[in-house]
Order: C-alpha cells, then sequence, then structure tokens
C-alpha cells in the first residue's frame, strides 16, 4: 500500500452522507464560547480569592502588618515576657520594622561550633523581637536607655569618633560625637546612661605619656583612661582627665551625680560637671555592679565581690556576690551579701533583677528581695537546642534592662513577633496550601466543564 | 472581545465551520462528535482570536487546535472506557443499488479500520492524506517532529495494511479501471 493506495482509500469514506449544520450552529458556537471565557475568569477569580481566604485563615502572621507600632506613655504598662524567644535566624532587624519602646537588649545565640550569634531589642509593649547589629559587628557597642526608647551605637571610623541615636519608635537616627582620642590599644567605653536620658557616660584612652614609654599609659594593670560625659540633647561632650583610670561608674537615680569606680577599691561620686563629691572605699576585690548599681532610692551602690578560688583552684562565677555600699555617706546598716554576680536593674528600692541559672542549662531573670534574699523566677530564657542547627544550646549574654521601666514592669505571655521576614517565612505553609487548593478547584471545575461538553457523556 | 473582533470570528467560524467538520469527521468517524469536536475547537480559537486573528495562517492554528481536541479527548479514561463506535451512515441515495452496496462496505471497512489504529496514527493519516498536508505542516499541527510523522504513517499504513487485506488486493484493479470513485468523492 503506497501513498496514493492510502489518499483514495480515505477518499473512498466519502462524505455524501454528510448531515447540514444546524442553523444556529454559529451562534451557539459564539455563546459557548463567551461562557467559556466568562467560566475562566471566573474560576480565576474564586481560586484567587480562596488562596487569599487560605492565606488569612491558615496565616494569623499578617494581621501584624497592619499594626502600627504601640505609643510609648505613662499609660501604657511596660511588660517583660514570661519566657525570652528561642533563637530564630528569621529574625527581621530592627531597620526593617520598628520595635517600638524596648525593655530588654541582650546578645544570644552560640559560638561554639560555628556562629549564631544575634543582637536582640525586646520591645515593652508587644512582644517584638528585633536584631539590633550593625553592618560591622555581631554585637556592636550599644547602650539601652532607661526609658527604653533609645538605643546608642558606638562607630569607631577614620578621623572621628561618632555615636549613633536610634529612636526605636521613630527610627529617626542622629549622629553624635565623642571628644577626641588617640590610641593603639585600647579605646572608648560606654560606660553607663543617666535616668533622665540626657547624659552618657563613656571612657576614653587618656593622652600617650610625655616619655613615649608603654609602661607608663598603665596603673596598676588598667591602661589609663578618663572619663567624659556626653550630653545627649545638645550633642556636647567634655572629658575629666583628672578622672581615671576608669573601670566602671552609674548614674545616681537624680541623674546629676554619678559614681565612678577607679583602681584601688576607689570609688568617687562626682557631678556631671566632673566636680568630685564624695570618696567612697570599696571591698578589696569588688567591681561596681554596672551601669544599674545605684538603687532608685539613691542610698545603695551594689558592688560585685568577685569569686575567689576554691581549694582546688577552680574559679566559680556563683561564688560572686552582690555587696551593698552605703552612697548617703552615713553608717547606717546595708542589707546583707546577695549570692548573685550581676545587677540588672531595679524593681523597687528593696530588691533587684539578676541574671542567674535556674537549671544546668537554662538562665533567667531573677528578682532577689534584698530584706531576706527570697527570689521570684521572672523571665526565662529558652534552654532549646535551637542554635547552631540544633547543636548547641543558646545563652544570653551583656544583658540590659529599660532600668526606668523596672518599677511599673508587669510580665507577659511569650507570643514572639519576630518581624516582616519571619511572617513571609511562616506564611509560606500557608501559601503552599492557599495554591494547592486554588489548583484542586481549578482542576475539579475544569474536569466538570469537560464532562459537560462531551458529547458522549451521561 | 470587543465588538469588531468578534464580527471577524464570526465570519471565521461562518466560513470554516463545513470544511473543519469534514476534518474532524475523519478524525472520529461520526457526525455528532465532529460537530462537537470543531465548536470545541472554535471555543478555544475565540479565547485566543486576539493572538491567533494576526497569524499569517488561522487555519493552521484552528486545524492543530482541532486535532489537540480530538487526541485529548481520545486519551480521557472516559472516551476510552464508553465512546461508542460510530454508527453507520444510512446508504447514498444517488448510487445504483450493486454499486451502492459494495461503496458501503468498503466505507465500514474503512471506519472499522480506522477505529481500530490509535488516534495519534489516524490523525497523521488524516492530515496527511485526506488534508493533503505536508510532513511538515504535518508535524507541526500535531506538535512533534517530522521524523516521528514519518514513523507514524509508516506504522498507520501498516496497520491499515493488515486490517484491510482485500482492499490491498482490489486497489490495482480498480485504479486500472479508471475514474476512480475516491475522486468522485473528493469532489
Amino acid at each position: 500500500m503506497n501513498d496514493a493506495d492510502v489518499t483514495a482509500l480515505l477518499a473512498a469514506g466519502d462524505l455524501a452522507a454528510e448531515p447540514a449544520l444546524a442553523p444556529d450552529y454559529v451562534e451557539q458556537t459564539l455563546r459557548r464560547a463567551r461562557r467559556s471565557v466568562r467560566t475562566r475568569r471566573g474560576v480565576g477569580a474564586l481560586a484567587a480569592l480562596l488562596v487569599v481566604a487560605v492565606i488569612v485563615l491558615v496565616q494569623p502572621w499578617p494581621t501584624r502588618w497592619f499594626q502600627s507600632v504601640p505609643p510609648a506613655g505613662p499609660d501604657r504598662v511596660p511588660t517583660l515576657p514570661e519566657e525570652f524567644a528561642p533563637f530564630s535566624r528569621f529574625t527581621s532587624h530592627v531597620n526593617d520594622r520598628p520595635a517600638g519602646r524596648a525593655i530588654a537588649l541582650y546578645e544570644y545565640g552560640s559560638s561554639e561550633l560555628g556562629t549564631s550569634w544575634q543582637t536582640l531589642v525586646v520591645g515593652a509593649d508587644r512582644d517584638t523581637y528585633r536584631r539590633a547589629e550593625t553592618e560591622q559587628d555581631l554585637a556592636p557597642p550599644v547602650l539601652l536607655s532607661p526609658d527604653g526608647t533609645k538605643l546608642l551605637y558606638y562607630k569607631p571610623s577614620k578621623g572621628t569618633d561618632e555615636f549613633t541615636l536610634l529612636d526605636l519608635t521613630t527610627m529617626q537616627t542622629t549622629v553624635l560625637h565623642s571628644v577626641e582620642w588617640r590610641s593603639h590599644v585600647t579605646g572608648l567605653t560606654m560606660l553607663a546612661w543617666s535616668p533622665d536620658g540626657r547624659y552618657v557616660a563613656y571612657s576614653v584612652p587618656a593622652s600617650p605619656p610625655a616619655d613615649g614609654k608603654a609602661e607608663s599609659s598603665f596603673v596598676d594593670g588598667d591602661f589609663i583612661t578618663e572619663l567624659a560625659i556626653l550630653d545627649v540633647i545638645n550633642d556636647s561632650t567634655v572629658r575629666y582627665s583628672q578622672i581615671g583610670p576608669v573601670r566602671g561608674a552609674a548614674f545616681a537615680p537624680d541623674s546629676e551625680r554619678l559614681v565612678v569606680q577607679l583602681p584601688r577599691d576607689e570609688a568617687w561620686i562626682v557631678a556631671v560637671r566632673g566636680e568630685k563629691l564624695q570618696q567612697l572605699t570599696l571591698t578589696a576585690g569588688a567591681d561596681l555592679a554596672g551601669n544599674a548599681a545605684w538603687s532608685p532610692d539613691g542610698s545603695l551602690i551594689a558592688t560585685i565581690l568577685q569569686p575567689p578560688f576554691r581549694a582546688d583552684g577552680s574559679l566559680h562565677s556563683s561564688d560572686a556576690k552582690i555587696r551593698f555600699v552605703d552612697a548617703t555617706g552615713t553608717t547606717r546598716p546595708v542589707p546583707a551579701d546577695l549570692p548573685f554576680g550581676n545587677v540588672l536593674g531595679w524593681r523597687s528600692p528593696t530588691s533587684v533583677l539578676v541574671q542567674t541559672p535556674i537549671s544546668a542549662t537554662n538562665d533567667a531573670i531573677v528578682e532577689v528581695s534584698l530584706a531576706d534574699g527570697r527570689t521570684t523566677v521572672l523571665s526565662r530564657f529558652s534552654d532549646r537546642h535551637v542554635c547552631e542547627h540544633g547543636l548547641q544550646i543558646c545563652h544570653a549574654y551583656r544583658i540590659q534592662l529599660a532600668t526606668g521601666l523596672l518599677d511599673q514592669v508587669r510580665m507577659r505571655p511569650s507570643d514572639p513577633d519576630r518581624g516582616p521576614l519571619a511572617e513571609v517565612i511562616s506564611a509560606l505553609p500557608g501559601v503552599q496550601v492557599g495554591l494547592a487548593a486554588a489548583g484542586l478547584l481549578w482542576f475539579i471545575l475544569g474536569r466538570r466543564g469537560a464532562r459537560r461538553k462531551d458529547p458522549v457523556g451521561p | 472581545m470587543r465588538a469588531e473582533q468578534e464580527r471577524e470570528y464570526v465570519e471565521y467560524v461562518r466560513a470554516r465551520a463545513v470544511s473543519l467538520r469534514r476534518t474532524a469527521y475523519r478524525l472520529c468517524g461520526d457526525w455528532h462528535r465532529a460537530e462537537d469536536l470543531v465548536q470545541r475547537a472554535f471555543v478555544l480559537l475565540y479565547r485566543h482570536w486576539r493572538h491567533v486573528s494576526r497569524a499569517t495562517s488561522i487555519d493552521a492554528y484552528v486545524r492543530k487546535m482541532l486535532v489537540n481536541t480530538y487526541l485529548d479527548e481520545q486519551r480521557g479514561w472516559w472516551a476510552r472506557r464508553v465512546t461508542p463506535n460510530a454508527d453507520p451512515s444510512p446508504r447514498p441515495p444517488d448510487r445504483g443499488p450493486d454499486e451502492g452496496a459494495e461503496h458501503t462496505d468498503r466505507r465500514l471497512d474503512l471506519m472499522a479500520a480506522l477505529a481500530r489504529i490509535s488516534a495519534g496514527q489516524r490523525a497523521v493519516l488524516v492530515l496527511r492524506y485526506w488534508e493533503q498536508l505536508s510532513v511538515a505542516e504535518t508535524a507541526a499541527a500535531l506538535g512533534c517532529s517530522d521524523g516521528t510523522v514519518k514513523s507514524q504513517t509508516a506504522l498507520a499504513i501498516a496497520a491499515l495494511r493488515r486490517l484491510l487485506p482485500d482492499y490491498v488486493a482490489d486497489a490495482p484493479r480498480r485504479r486500472g479501471e479508471g475514474g476512480t470513485e475516491a475522486e468522485g468523492s473528493q469532489a
């Protein structure tokens, strides 16, 4: 059988019995075509609506996208989370969406095997978590203001030294300037922020010694540094060369004075204008308990008695103690030592907040009564293995609390809002479900349409 | 679709419906199914008219739509299970009794044979030997390569030869008698 045979064969199946087309065939076809287009548009719109509905129903996060940052004011009660959120790589940066007024700033993560490290700011009015690192540093030098509304970064750069003041509620930044200093050995250290938010105490290296000898730059092993005060409002700063080497500082509740620790267990209460007002003698081996050392009633200054070596030569931070010093210059008795190694703030003149382990792997922020040493756990840090791909427990370091908010702080249940990046990531399952539902709908309607058009169908 | 475009579409449908239905009939062997296949192809054409109407050959597009519609239908589980064989068409009224009987028998044999080869091979035969398309045009209509068209054509002819052994024997004699019925029926 060749091509001609096949042509003849097909031609043999003649068309003599061909029925005439229906008179309204063209009109009927046109109606069907129009209906087909309408149906396809309807199904498309329905599928799109279904996707949106499923995403909205399955995924609760996007509702936060429409929430504005709550205003910080006296009518809002600041809160601490009952449990700080576990580590997440999808936590957004504070620049992506404001965190609002903050209650805490801390470094969190692990660097045992790799590096999982974040500097996190935690909201005071909502359970917001935002990363607060700089482009250059995962753990930048940064202070949290006592009212929780600002971060002050120190940004060393060539030629000038700049502070960057970041408003957490408006995300506006302001550049402030430090005194000039020069050293190849040490640098600027931010020490404390005054309760009224106006002053920041910091230290800078002293001018190089006249004899040019390296040993002349040290006193009792401390590099010679000098106190400086930054006026945040006016962007003015003053160096006090007569006050140093500075080992630590904390402001008084009136914001006009600060206590500065010097070498040889010596401390001075000085005015923000630089006058030495009163000398304090610290216990040998004690250090000022950070920038929150001064009690809110002005009567006590907390120091940390560093742990001594045990008989076996080991050193344990749990052996450290909080020792109180009378700040009024009188001889009235002070509370007994407390078995903790740090002070994060004061909830009242008779209770301090400390960070302490509550299990082998779990730290917490604990309120300690000065009267009887009774402890109350306020906030726990997650002890889940979530750092370094689940291989390590994350630890919290360098915790700073908004000390001006602690007297009225309440606890809140944990409901982390990590920002838009986490919301997008967590919305993906909802989007997938929505797309699958839309695809299924499309398939079902398409099949039904095809059957309806099938002339041999039922 | 704009009114002017729709008018052009209607004109095209009106002009080509009959001839496309014949092609569809060759594909499926049933006038009612052929009518529906063509209508479904026209519905597809309506959706894409704005794009297709700018093409140099609208017929090529529509032919491709028609063949795809036919092949899609044949691939469906419903068609595989319950599509009935084509009903025999009534005897042509304008032929003599003997000639008509022989003609009807041969046509029924042909339709039965075509119904037994695969849909793709049948489409190849219809496009190549009924529509008189070249190998390349057939390949474009089916969305396959020239080689596939050639191989499928060979397989289809082999299947027909196997299914219609008598016709192979009769064919030279019929053509030798001069003036084939095929020419008459195509005219």
